[in-house]
């Protein structure tokens, strides 16, 4: 290289610059991720080669020790049993969902996905109050002599699944229903000219045509329900113990590092090769969006003028009674904190606030709270941030590194929390940062990233390049259009990814457990403390907050989006 | 298909249906009698229900009043799945996720037919249409005018009682249209099938049908064999639905006359009746000019052959024009 090309060079650059644009903000949300995510991880990946007995030792003992073995079986086997479960489930709501008005479709939807915004800790501590032996679904059953004697609902298999099943199932009603949505009307009537009935209709078009999105929502439903950790530890017994249990307790209890990272290996690959295979047969667009099927002269299906057949009706009465059970633990807690009896029983005799008195009058709830609140301050500006950015930068590439980056992006919804969070706490106790709220702010922007990117993603995908173009063209330089073209036409998608930023850190647990100490722990933490040991009734007033302020966020969020259209 | 499959379709008789939306009526006391193998077109334009009618045949939609029979029998209690329709949608219907062979099976897998029986009638209802060789292509993989010649073949193979066919050639381009015109016409034929067949297409009727009945919301204004509507259309609103009319008044009363059988010029002098008016347009279409012209307070619309002379006429020439009693269509 000759002296003289330097400045034809720097020209090069700037050249390069604004052909790519803005492709380089994609830079700090990487080097974010990098040093926050993949390190810790890997460095976890690393240690489990590091024991002292040789480096594939705690290999070794998964396989050998009953007791690991048993745990992956367990895991593997929930995470089979709730995938069924949710699959049965989500028919009948999505079948309901797709022949009733819009309108109401969109209020189910919303239903479906209450109890998935709802933090996890609150939805368990109602299913506990639900279902334990003296709970509330047993009282009904013994009152009306279906039950001769209580029988326990939780702290067993049958807690686990009804947990998991509940707060996983959206992911397969939400395809499903578009699947059901994207049947041609003119599909059923040919069919049923050529002579099916209900039942041929249902196996013979029905189902091939909804098993894709079934397929997909599945598969997600699979490896989340893998890396489970919190409801299986508080709504399981000792033999529903899950995988992310053992690396928590060789985490805390074993101080053995190395097992911790091995087992970490061992669910990351599972989760990863999941998540791999979805991309590779259904690809990344199916994960969130709706991959209605559109074409011309598409009627969606509908009930027929002759009015639903005795297997629709079937239908509706078990989607309506699946509605219930998505809503039933939200619902509970409201009653519940009105009661003045400290047994939790129900229906509540007397009407009183003392629960939320109770509350007041103590200054740790309080206190976590604000934790929580100062820790989402750091969150929710970082996650939006740089998941903006990294959505911004992601739309300027193409081809392989655009791909890459994408799934950087989204990989940290992927890697089980208990995976991350362990992994941060080894990297962050030599740095001091558990102490404060950086430590827990930071890696909540680590979770939550993944929400903001998708949600600007999408929005930059409605975005018109040529606004752009235009706007340059007319002398603005790229900061201005930026500030007074694009923002405004993204901003309702950032919006949305902050306040899913923000739910995301004001319910997470997993990382709270690990990454603050007991002064700054958090209201989940907190609740997490309170609900492992007993359930007191001041639980319930807590819960009951908790679930108006996701209301309250998630209102906003319609409120944001409806401004749009 | 050879001769000894012959199906001969069935009749098909409405009486009195009535349908309506709430409060908007879309067919009113709508009475019909298509005879056995016969091919029935339902003309008319957007709206008039058309579609509806359809429904009601098939049995997607009750009627709110009246009696649907076919081949004589009250078809009121009958489901859509035992009414041994056959149908034929604008966007084809086809099932995405099976083959064009299990397509054209799927209805006599419905009608637990033999696996060999039901091969071979595949093969034939497949060869019938042109397809023999594309029977393993999923629907996505197929054309326009492909998809529609395997919802046809669909349609046929269970050898249905009547054919519905809603607006079947819509999506497809002219030439397309015209070829399948030709194709389904032979077939019904050949078949002896009952078809009922709708469309907004007034050439498409005129071509295909043994009995076109023109709708017109939700009544039937007339109905008959093509050469009945074209030539003796009983109003205005028929006459001009199904080509370019004029209307003169004649000492006889009022009437209608097409452009086509309209001279002018010389040719005029020697007809029954001569107006004469001034030329206001002259456009050139081919094989013919269609000449405009103001005859007192209205227009005439004329088309005349173009042969060697395309400056015949020219705007704002005096011209004569004439026409034969033969030619005149008494309107009411
Ligand atoms: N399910 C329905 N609910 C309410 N109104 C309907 C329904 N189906 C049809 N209609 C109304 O009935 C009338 C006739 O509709 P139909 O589809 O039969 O017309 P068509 O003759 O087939 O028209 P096109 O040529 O546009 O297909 C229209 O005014 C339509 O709005
Ligand atoms: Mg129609």
């Amino acid at each position: 290289m000759s002296r003289e090309s330097a400045v034809p060079r720097r020209g090069r650059l700037r050249a390069a610059v604004m052909r790519r644009g803005a492709a380089w903000v994609a830079l700090p949300p990487t080097l974010f991720l990098a040093a926050l995510f993949a390190l810790p991880v890997l460095r976890l990946l690393i240690l489990s080669f590091s024991d002292p007995a040789g480096p594939f030792s705690p290999y070794w003992r998964i396989v050998d020790i009953p007791a690991y073995r048993t745990a992956l079986l367990t895991t593997v086997g929930i995470g089979g049993l709730v995938t069924v479960l949710s699959v049965l489930l989500a028919y009948p709501v999505a079948y309901l969902m797709a022949t009733v008005p819009p309108r109401v479709a969109r209020l189910l939807g919303l239903c479906v996905l209450l109890p998935f915004w709802t933090s996890a800790l609150v939805r368990t501590t109602a299913w506990i109050i639900l279902l334990q032996r003296y709970g509330v679904l047993n009282t009904l059953l013994v009152d009306s002599h279906l039950l001769r004697h209580p029988v326990s609902f939780v702290y067993n298999l049958s807690g686990v699944l009804i947990g998991m099943s509940h707060v996983l199932m959206p992911f397969i009603v939400f395809p499903l229903y578009n699947a059901f949505r994207g049947i041609d009307q003119n599909l059923i009537h040919a069919a049923e000219t050529l002579g099916a009935g209900p039942t041929t209709l249902c196996r013979r078009v029905f189902l091939p045509l909804t098993a894709p999105g079934v397929a997909a929502g599945a598969t997600i439903v699979f490896m989340s329900a893998l890396g489970y950790y919190i409801t299986p530890a508080l709504m399981g017994g000792p033999a529903q113990t899950m995988v992310a249990q053992l690396i928590s307790f060789n985490v805390e209890e074993q101080l053995d590092w190395a097992m911790a990272g091995a087992l970490s290996v061992v669910m990351l690959l599972a989760s990863l090769l999941i998540f791999f295979l979805f991309q590779a047969v259904f690809g990344l667009d199916r994960l969130f969006g709706d991959a209605a099927p559109s074409g011309r002269g598409v009627v969606p299906f509908a009930v027929g003028a002759r009015g639903r057949s005795a297997s629709g009706r079937a239908m509706l009465v078990l989607g309506g009674a699946v509605l219930l059970f998505l809503l039933a633990p939200v619902l509970i807690v409201f009653p519940m904190s009105v009661g003045s009896s400290p047994f939790l029983s129900f229906p509540p005799q007397h009407l009183s606030l003392r629960w939320y008195h109770e509350l007041l009058a103590r200054p740790q709830w309080l206190a976590s709270a604000w934790n929580s609140l100062q820790v989402a301050a750091i969150a929710v500006p970082g996650a939006t941030l740089l998941g903006t950015m990294a959505a911004l930068g992601v739309s300027r590439l193409r081809g392989g590194l655009a791909r890459g980056l994408e799934v950087l992006f989204i990989l940290p919804m992927i890697v089980p929390p208990i995976i991350l969070a362990v992994g941060l706490y080894y990297q962050m106790v030599p740095l001091g940062l558990i102490r404060g709220h950086w430590g827990l702010g930071l890696g909540h922007i680590v979770i939550a990233l993944p929400f903001v990117f998708l949600s600007a993603q999408a929005a930059l995908r409605g975005f018109d390049r040529n606004l752009e173009r235009a706007a340059l063209g007319l002398g603005a330089s790229w900061p201005t259009m930026f500030r007074r073209v694009m923002l405004p036409a993204i901003g309702p998608g950032v919006a949305a990814g902050a306040i899913f930023a923000f739910i995301t850190s004001f319910d997470d647990v997993i990382l709270a457990l690990f990454l603050t100490d007991v002064r700054g722990r958090t209201l989940p933490r907190l609740i997490y403390e309170n609900v492992s040991e007993e359930i007191s009734p001041t639980i319930t007033a807590v819960a009951v907050l908790v679930i108006l302020l996701t209301l309250l966020t998630l209102l906003l969020n319609v409120f944001f989006q409806k401004d749009t259209r | 298909m050879t001769g000894q499959n012959t199906v001969l379709g069935k009749s098909v008789r409405l009486d009195a249906i009535r349908k309506s939306y709430g409060t908007t009526t879309v067919l009113r006391d709508l009475s019909l009698d298509i005879p056995a193998g016969c091919f029935c077109t339902l003309l008319g334009s957007s709206g008039s229900g058309k579609s509806t009618l359809l429904k009601l045949i098939a049995g997607f939609e009750t009627p709110d009043a009246g009696v649907i029979r076919i081949g004589g029998n009250d078809v009121g209690k009958v489901p859509v799945n035992r009414r041994n329709i056959g149908m034929v949608f604008q966007n084809y219907a086809l099932f995405p996720h099976m083959s064009v062979r299990h397509n054209v099976s799927f209805g006599l897998d419905m009608r637990r037919i033999s696996p060999g029986e039901s091969a071979r009638r595949v093969d034939e209802a497949l060869e019938m249409v042109g397809l023999d060789d594309l029977a393993d292509r999923r629907p996505r993989d197929l054309s326009g005018g492909q998809q529609q010649r395997v919802a046809l073949a669909r349609a046929l193979v269970i050898r249905p009682d009547i054919l519905l066919m809603d607006e079947p050639l819509g999506a497809l381009d002219r030439a397309l249209r015209q070829t399948l015109q030709v194709q389904i016409r032979v077939i019904q034929k050949e078949l002896g099938i009952t078809v009922i067949f709708v469309t907004h297409d007034q050439e498409e009727a005129l071509h295909m049908s043994d009995q076109i009945v023109l709708m017109r919301q939700g009544a039937i204004e007339q109905a008959g064999s093509p050469w009945e509507l074209y030539r003796q259309p009983k109003n205005r609103f028929v006459a001009s639905f199904l080509d370019e009319c004029n209307y003169v008044e004649l000492p006889s009363g009022p009437a209608g006359i097409r452009p086509a059988r309209l001279r002018l010029g010389a040719d005029a002098r020697t007809q029954d009746h001569v107006m004469s008016g001034r030329v206001e347009r002259v456009t050139f279409l081919g094989a013919n000019m269609r000449v405009t012209a103001r005859v007192g307070q209205a227009d005439v619309v004329a088309l005349v052959p173009t042969e060697n002379e395309p400056d015949r006429f020219s705007v704002g020439q005096l011209v004569e024009i004439g026409f034969a009693d033969a030619d005149v269509m008494p309107i009411a």
